[in-house]
């Protein structure tokens, strides 16, 4: 009866909580996005806010139909979907159009989206699936930095190192956590690692955000700019930060402050108690995503909640770690926090995809395990309850 | 490859130690700029972004002594071009001040830089050249105090006049110049954050020294001929 009740004791499920913690995030981000604009043109319809909130409109839509889907479709057609997504992937470098000096974006009719953001889930699923069927470790590495290297590719020529840097995470993380080989990993770092360093240090605006990093206050006006522009933003903040409306950096000074330099803005008006906050919150996704996965007995299910929670606090904390510059500076988004259509849907699409993964047992598994469990458990716990119960029936995919 | 559960989440656990690990370095940065190096990357962005300026104070009026205002002063706008600009934008901007006001204007590529477009701008045309302000930066509306005179032609010598020296009004002849320290005034001191393009930002002017505008010069009847009171 005890061991009965402590199973059914955590006052709100995981699956749920890990729900909220991104909820929390995604309003953090509007209000973010909100304040880095107050002083110009928040609240217009041509506003990044008003604008974000349509993108999440559409994220969210993704986030309810990858739902839908069950986790057993999505993985049975994880190579035709990595085709699809690497198409567009390929073709942006002749076909899409050039901003901020990178040719990665299509121009849908004034819209504009990033391939290589939808492309992440689906890379992840093709990751997932190609480790978890390799007869052994070694076979798991070489065929992982193959995928890597077709994705990487066009990523190169684009180029986009931000994202990269992402897509290389993803893959170490996934070996990682299916193979576990130390000595394929330190190999595979140590043979990438340099071929990446050169690759990027080939590019002039590289080198000079290198310098800029280094000594910023050596060139305050030309590549240390934007790294001198971070700490400015972040120092004006404080500990308690200078409140909503009146983050005067963010809104004259600091680069992106609605994307690329989303944190440090957000920290201006929130302080470092705010983006402490905010850490602790990303961190709660791969904290909460633990005991989501362990549920799952399946390891394609189980492994991909894990891979797509972390790749998530990995991209956030790569983005957080530019702001505070522990980093140099690249141009990537903090999931949930910055503007950015495609990063939103993307990452929304992710979480979808993990929540199919957590939710859909089998084919036959009833429609009631969709997003409206998601309100329903959220505003009953006893809801919450009764589905943690039928997870217990599940089967693995595959099986 | 045999993928054992209890090792993939041991494996999770330690990438999200790692994790937590990355997370407190952040926080030491983050910590170490808003909180110990807070002042010195204050001090220099203060430097980089804030402004100090002055604001005239108004000339005081000469008033003559049936209380008619002889001389007094008055803020005047002026659109002015401070910065040279494209020439696709120079055809925008002179199709956009014929509007404002009509007439004929020079090529604005080629004109001496600073240069003022629209001098003495009414209310209603400052209100419609505030958004060129937004769409050219390059243009700025420009205050300045300008003197007016209600005097016959005879009285214009005893009034005497006054020039823009060091920026400020200096009276040279007559009244003006016989009462310029009581006419003068203090000018006012403020200080402004300006964009990376100079522009002020909004809701950052600070007032550090209020202006003192300069005292009334009352004069004496016609008969009394030793010097006016001042108001």
């Amino acid at each position: 009866m005890g061991g009965n009740m402590n199973r059914r004791l955590p006052l709100i499920q995981p699956e749920i909580r890990l729900a909220l913690t991104i909820l929390i995030l995604l309003l953090w981000g509007g209000f973010t996005i909100y304040s880095s604009e107050s002083m110009s043109n928040a609240g217009g319809s041509e506003s990044f806010g008003w604008r974000q909130l349509c993108w999440g409109g559409i994220g969210m839509l993704f986030f309810l139909g990858a739902i839908q889907i069950h986790f057993e479709r999505l993985y049975a057609y994880s190579w035709y979907l990595a085709v699809v997504v690497l198409a567009p992937l390929l073709l942006v470098w002749c076909c899409g159009i050039r901003i901020n000096g990178m040719s990665g974006w299509y121009n849908l009719g004034g819209m504009f989206f990033q391939p290589s953001e939808i492309a992440k889930p689906f890379f992840l699923l093709l990751l997932c699936r190609l480790a978890a069927t390799a007869k052994n470790a070694g076979q798991a590495a070489w065929r992982l930095a193959t995928a890597l290297l077709v994705f990487a590719a066009p990523l190169l020529l684009q180029p986009d190192f931000g994202t990269l840097l992402v897509y290389g995470a993803a893959t170490v993380t996934v070996f990682w956590i299916f193979a576990g080989k130390l000595k394929w990993l330190i190999l595979g770092l140590l043979t990438g690692g340099p071929l990446l360093l050169a690759a990027a240090l080939s590019q002039q605006y590289i080198l000079r955000r290198f310098s800029g990093y280094f000594a910023p206050e050596s060139d305050p006006f030309g590549a240390g700019w934007h790294t001198l522009q971070l700490r400015y933003a972040i120092a004006g903040g404080g500990l308690t930060g200078s409140g909503l409306g009146h983050a005067v950096w963010s809104n004259s000074y600091l680069p992106y402050s609605y994307c690329d330099s989303a944190f440090a803005a957000m920290t201006e008006t929130t302080g470092a108690i705010g983006g402490i906050l905010v850490i602790a919150l990303f961190l709660a996704i791969a904290v909460t995503a633990l005991p989501c996965g362990s549920r799952q007995s399946d390891p394609i299910r189980r492994g991909f909640i894990y891979c797509g929670s972390i790749m998530i606090v990995i991209q956030a904390f790569i983005h957080i770690s530019v702001n505070v510059t522990l980093f140099p500076v690249t141009g990537l988004t903090c999931p949930f926090i910055s503007y950015g259509g495609s990063s939103l849907t993307g990452t929304l699409l992710l979480v979808g995809m993990m929540f199919s993964a957590m939710w859909h047992r089998s084919p036959a598994a009833p429609k009631a395990m969709s997003y409206a469990a998601v309100t329903v458990s959220l505003l009953c716990r006893q809801s919450a309850i009764v589905h943690s119960e039928r997870y217990c029936n599940r089967q693995p995919v595959g099986e | 490859m045999e993928i054992n559960n209890e090792h993939m989440q041991q494996r999770t656990v330690r990438l999200v130690l790692i994790l937590a690990a990355w997370a407190v370095v952040i926080v030491i940065f983050l910590l170490n700029y808003s909180v110990f190096q807070r002042d010195r990357y204050r001090r220099q962005s203060r430097k980089l972004a804030w402004r100090t300026g002055t604001y005239t104070a108004l000339r005081g009026r000469i008033i003559a002594a049936d209380g008619t205002v002889l001389a007094w002063s008055e803020k005047r706008y002026a659109l002015m071009l401070t910065r040279m600009i494209a020439a696709d934008k120079a055809a925008d901007l002179v199709q956009e001040l014929s509007r404002l006001r009509p007439g004929s204007y020079p090529d604005l590529t080629a004109v001496q830089i600073p240069r003022v477009l629209c001098p003495r701008l009414s209310p209603d045309e400052i209100g419609r050249a505030a958004p060129l302000l937004k769409r050219f930066p390059a243009l700025q509306l420009l205050a300045r105090e300008e003197r007016a005179y209600r005097i016959s032609a005879a009285d214009c010598a005893r009034v005497g006049e006054v020039i823009w020296r060091g920026g400020r009004m200096v009276g040279i002849s007559g009244l003006e110049q016989q009462y310029d320290r009581v006419l003068t005034g203090r000018d006012g001191v403020y200080r402004v954050m300006v964009n990376r393009h100079g522009q002020w930002v909004p809701g950052s002017w600070q007032a550090v020294n209020a202006p003192e505008n300069g005292r009334d010069v009352r004069l004496p009847p016609p008969d009394r001929v030793h010097g006016g009171q001042h108001e």
